[in-house]
């Protein structure tokens, strides 16, 4: 036969089967997996790209490069100069100065920024003290500057007054109330005064050797970004470093971190259940036409037109179904977004049409991938089939099509993740379940057989039906659990996940800090806070100090190069003591000091000696940089004075708690004879800002931070990692159901010719739909048994290793999803089954 | 040029079963001549089909030759068979073995596309108008009686004018009366076209209307007339 002729026989028994519905469930499952696919691909790149648009508002620019001197303009502009690439590029300089005032002074932290900063984002500002915010993207005028109300009150100025900076004197044109750039350890910086750049040089503080930060902002396309990335990282000192979004915001990052694996695992997800749905459907597709195969070799058609005609026939399928899931895709993603633009930024950007090529890409492998053994068969049947119906092909050997799936389903999961650790783990956790599974359905089954005569005779017979159809319904049961698996893992990690970023950011989290409370104060100002309805934290009595030796060996030479530039070691830390450890510290190694009465004189008065040194608690990371181990000493120097003391324990903390942390903590009593001023922290409802005012008013030692601008910030990133993750998870509960739906019909014409059957028989429709009922419901409670061991192993695994969470096992689901799985099951059975009572016998054996 | 259309010589099939040799055809010797109408006879599990099959080409005999028009069968791999098949052979079966989603022109004309030919739709419609089936050329299979079904068959079997037809079982479905109206058609088909006819029947009445009779039992030839 010619390819012409082929190719128009191939079209034809197409159109026709595509009419009969002998295609639906085939082609409906993967129009599933191509729509979920692409309206999750299409979906999340345009929130990932909106995520990161708003992350990088908070960095200030795409890239930041990070140095203690001046970065040679060479260095700067010399890529830009041999590309082509269009980066813009802002400079900012942060040192601590002395602000004057007529006669007041204070130690301010001053950046110094080009006219064009911010790059990204925004400053929010206000014309009087505590007026009415608005956001810009300007940026201080020349001769002027603008500062935290912290430097109005402590300088007792207002806004049009001047205050010098070196050389110069600049106007306080504005209250800058928020900064994008502002790193992490805010309160422990001296209160902000931006200035122009420009005013720089005449102010003459910025001398050489002067300790100053320098900032170069860098914006630009994704590409050049990265490009310049790749170019300048390995030219930098070691004191020089590249932020992104990635390490200069922890909070965002691994909340972006998690969503994207969480996407990831959910599109994956998706595509494996309706794998499960293909490789099934398809196996009926190719058993329906062995009688079509045998005529066209009896005819004489050669076993490669066959071959031929059905690879066309599902190259078609797989491009329709390509190009209508990547469509509906479009469409279903647009519309989600017009749902839901008030909760959406500004500026949505649009999606790149890469998730519909690999939408279509991914039609043909997933059809082709799990339906080539089947297929394959098709060219193996004999013609003589067309005289004994019997004859079934010659199969591929068992071992052949396992290891091909198996090499199949890993490029499958590579490709998707580009992980190779989640898909070694998705690869041995799914080898495992279907191992373990298959074993515990085949017991499953033993032991159902066993019991079946202890049943009572309304439920025998289903039972009976389910047993007997073995070879079909363990594979089924099988891959029910594994949908109710899949399905039940991504309800649990999404609400988890949510759980958690929520948890991290309550409604009522801490926007203000409150520092330098002095100990004569401390009752005043609690009371203050009482009158005025506050709830504060703890106070934290804190002294400032730098770690200056390692067991009495210099820090700065014990640590290696990349490290001298940590900020830890490069100023003051806040030393702060505690009776107990915080609530989301947790000890790592070593032992807390035990609890002990602080109203006992003897305690509270300790004084340590030489030999009974304090003991000191160290953050982990910064323990691990410093080589810092349980039991060394460490010496800091606290105004002149030198504290030494003993490593009793290491813990992690939460930095992006947006709580006080603090890198050491010492036992109780180690800073009595230091002078300690004290640390709070309060949430403040936005319509009684007023308070501060006389917050200020009465305690003006006081330094008042807030952060309630940031906070806000990342609350709504966070509102829409979780509405992304809500989205996808309703996309795989569709493509879950529907696939139950498809896998369901694919033994439908077996349950239609035994229904026929035992209706001519004189079965009443009454006794048929309960034999199905509880054929179903049996079905679906076995396949629930496998989701939740299944549920369990993978949900440890992706705790402890992957998302780095808490694992807790879950005792609901033992009894939650076998009756779910009984329940959805049986429902969707019945359903799908509705046929067998309602056409005629006789057209159905007639038919069959 | 010679005159046999098919030529059977010491033919034997055996089959592997749960390691034990069963034989089903041994040592068939036949002759057919071009233009003759054979009917194979005998009771069931006689080997009347796997002979049927063996003369088609659809299945490897264990020992012996056949030569169908001149080509030698049992040295020739599956796909040179087929092409043999294509050009020399039409098939009638007991279960009609339609394909289900295409309508009946389309069925008819499926062997004429297999051998490239132009005009395909043209001769399929003139064959199923031959038959009686001028009403139904855009019927499918499931909208079609069991006659009907039969004689879209036939049209397809004769559709290319065959030199060997082989029926099997040709009637076995139908009733009686539909059953002579098939072979009274399928014979008057025959000699309009010359076409050498082997059939497999149980039908006596049938096989007596063909030239030649092959009688088997257990899977020996012991009667040929």
């Amino acid at each position: 036969m010619t390819l012409t002729t082929l190719a128009r026989l191939a079209i034809k028994l197409l159109i026709r089967e595509w009419r009969a519905g002998s295609l639906t469930v085939m082609a409906t499952a993967l129009l599933i997996a191509i729509t979920s696919h692409t309206t999750i691909g299409f979906f999340t790149e345009r929130l990932s790209n909106a995520m990161e648009a708003k992350a990088t508002h908070l960095l200030g620019a795409d890239l930041v490069i990070k140095s203690p001197s001046a970065v040679s303009p060479e260095l700067l502009d010399g890529y830009v100069k041999n590309n082509t690439d269009n980066l813009n590029i802002a400079h900012t300089i942060e040192f601590t100065t002395i602000a004057i005032a007529g006669d007041e002074l204070k130690l301010s932290s001053v950046k110094a920024v080009s006219n064009n900063y911010p790059l990204k984002g925004f400053m929010r500002t206000s014309r009087t003290l505590f007026g009415e915010e608005f956001t810009t993207t300007d940026s201080p005028a020349v001769g002027e500057v603008w500062v935290e109300h912290r430097v109005l009150s402590s300088l007792n100025i207002n806004i049009g007054n001047t205050i010098d900076i070196g050389d110069t004197a600049l106007t306080v044109s504005r209250v800058l109330t928020f900064e994008p750039d502002r790193s992490g350890a805010f309160y422990a910086l001296a209160p902000r005064i931006i200035m122009n750049l420009n005013d720089l040089a005449k102010a003459g503080i910025v001398q050489q050797g002067s300790r100053v930060d320098y900032r170069y902002l860098i914006e630009g396309s994704p590409g050049s970004i990265k490009a310049y990335r790749d170019w300048i990282k390995p030219q930098l000192t070691p004191s020089q470093s590249v932020l992104d979004i990635h390490n200069e915001r922890p909070a965002v990052s691994s909340s972006l971190v998690r969503a994207e694996s969480y996407m990831k695992l959910s599109g994956l997800v998706a595509i494996l259940l309706a794998a499960v749905a293909i490789a099934m459907s398809a196996r009926l597709y190719a058993e329906s036409h062995y009688d079509t195969s045998a005529l066209i070799r009896c005819l004489g058609g050669r076993q490669n037109d066959v071959l031929f005609i059905f690879v066309l026939q599902l190259s078609i399928l797989a491009f329709f179904s390509g190009v209508i899931g990547s469509i509906f895709g479009w469409i279903s993603q647009s519309f989600i977004a017009f749902i839901i633009q008030d909760m959406l930024p500004e500026s949505f950007p649009q999606a790149s049409l890469t998730s519909a090529w690999t939408g279509l890409a991914l039609s043909f492998i997933v059809l082709f991938g799990f339906s080539l053994p089947t297929l394959l068969r098709l060219r193996q049947v004999s013609p003589l089939r067309v005289l004994r119906k019997n004859l079934e092909p010659s199969s591929l050997s068992g071992t052949i099509i396992y290891l091909a799936t198996f090499i199949f389903v890993s490029l499958l999961i590579f490709v998707y993740t580009q992980d190779i650790k989640l898909t070694t783990a998705s690869l041995i956790g799914g080898a495992t379940i279907a191992l373990f599974g298959f074993i515990i359905v085949a017991l499953l089954f033993i032991l159902l057989n066993k019991l079946n005569q202890h049943f009572p005779l309304i439920i025998k017979s289903g039972i009976r039906n389910l047993i007997r159809r073995k070879n079909e319904t363990r594979w089924q049961t099988l891959a029910f659990g594994i949908t109710l698996m899949a399905m039940t893992l991504v309800i649990i990690i999404r609400s988890d996940l949510i759980d958690t970023w929520q948890s991290q950011l309550p409604e009522d989290i801490p926007n203000h800090f409150v520092m330098n409370i002095l100990p004569g104060d401390v009752k005043a100002f609690e009371e203050f806070l009482t009158e005025n309805k506050i709830t504060a934290s703890n106070l934290y009595p804190v002294s400032r100090g730098r770690l200056t030796h390692i067991n009495n060996i210099a820090v700065k030479s014990s640590v290696t190069k990349e490290e001298e530039s940590n900020e830890a070691l490069n100023r003051e830390l806040n030393l702060t003591e505690a009776k107990a450890i915080q609530k989301d510290n947790r000890l790592v190694q070593g032992e807390w000091w035990p609890p002990r009465d602080i109203s006992d004189n003897s305690v509270s008065k300790q004084s340590f000696s030489a030999q009974t040194k304090p003991k000191v608690s160290v953050e982990a990371r910064l323990a691990k940089k410093l080589n810092i181990e349980l039991n060394d000493e460490l010496t800091f120097f606290i105004g002149s004075r030198s504290l030494k003391a003993s490593v009793s324990s290491i813990r992690t903390v939460k930095w992006d708690s947006f709580k006080p942390n603090f890198y050491m903590v010492f036992e109780p009593g180690s800073l009595n004879s230091y002078p300690t001023t004290n640390l709070t922290s309060f949430y403040l409802p936005a319509q009684k800002r007023k308070v501060l005012n006389s917050m200020l008013r009465q305690f003006p030692a006081i330094t008042l931070l807030e952060v309630g601008a940031i906070l806000q910030q990342i609350k709504s990133i966070l509102a829409q990692v979780t509405l992304a993750v809500e989205i996808v998870l309703s996309f795989v509960l569709f493509a879950g159901f529907a696939v139950t739906f498809a896998a369901l019909q694919s033994t439908l014409s077996q349950r239609l010719h035994e229904g026929a059957l035992m209706r001519t028989l004189g079965a009443s429709k009454r006794q048929i739909r309960i034999n199905q009922w509880v054929e179903y419901a049996m079905m679906g409670s076995l396949s629930g048994l496998i989701a939740v061991a299944g549920t369990e192993v993978v949900l440890w695994a992706l705790y402890t290793q992957v998302f780095h969470l808490e694992y807790r096992v879950n005792f609901l689901l033992m009894l939650l999803l076998p009756l779910t799985g009984a329940l959805v099951i049986g429902l969707f059975g019945i359903f799908t089954s509705r046929k067998v009572l309602e056409e005629s016998p006789t057209l159905v054996l007639r038919e069959s | 040029m010679s005159n046999t259309a098919l030529s059977i010589q010491a033919l034997h099939k055996s089959v592997e079963l749960n390691q034990q040799t069963i034989k089903i055809l041994t040592d068939i010797n036949v002759h057919i001549g071009k233009g003759d109408s054979v009917a194979i006879v005998g009771s069931s599990g006689s080997g009347k089909s796997t002979l049927l099959g063996l003369m088609a080409g659809l299945d490897n005999a264990s020992n012996g030759t056949i030569s169908l028009m001149g080509n030698n069968l049992t040295e020739m791999s599956e796909d040179q068979r087929a092409k043999v098949r294509a050009e020399h052979v039409g098939f009638v079966f007991q279960s009609f073995q339609l394909l289900p989603n295409l309508s009946a022109t389309e069925n008819v004309m499926l062997p004429l596309e297999v051998l490239n030919q132009k005009n395909a739709q043209h001769s399929a419609t003139s064959m199923l108008e031959r038959v009686g089936l001028s009403h139904r050329l855009t019927h499918y299979p499931s909208q079609l009686s069991g006659g009907e079904q039969q004689r879209v068959a036939l049209a397809r079997a004769f559709v290319t004018q065959p030199d060997i037809l082989f029926a099997d079982e040709p009637t076995g479905n139908l009733d009686t009366k539909t059953g002579n109206h098939i072979a009274d058609l399928l014979f008057e088909l025959n000699s309009e076209v010359n076409t050498t006819l082997i059939l497999v029947t149980h039908d006596e009445h049938l096989a007596k209307r063909c030239h030649h009779t092959i009688r088997l039992e257990a899977g020996a030839l012991v009667n040929a007339s």
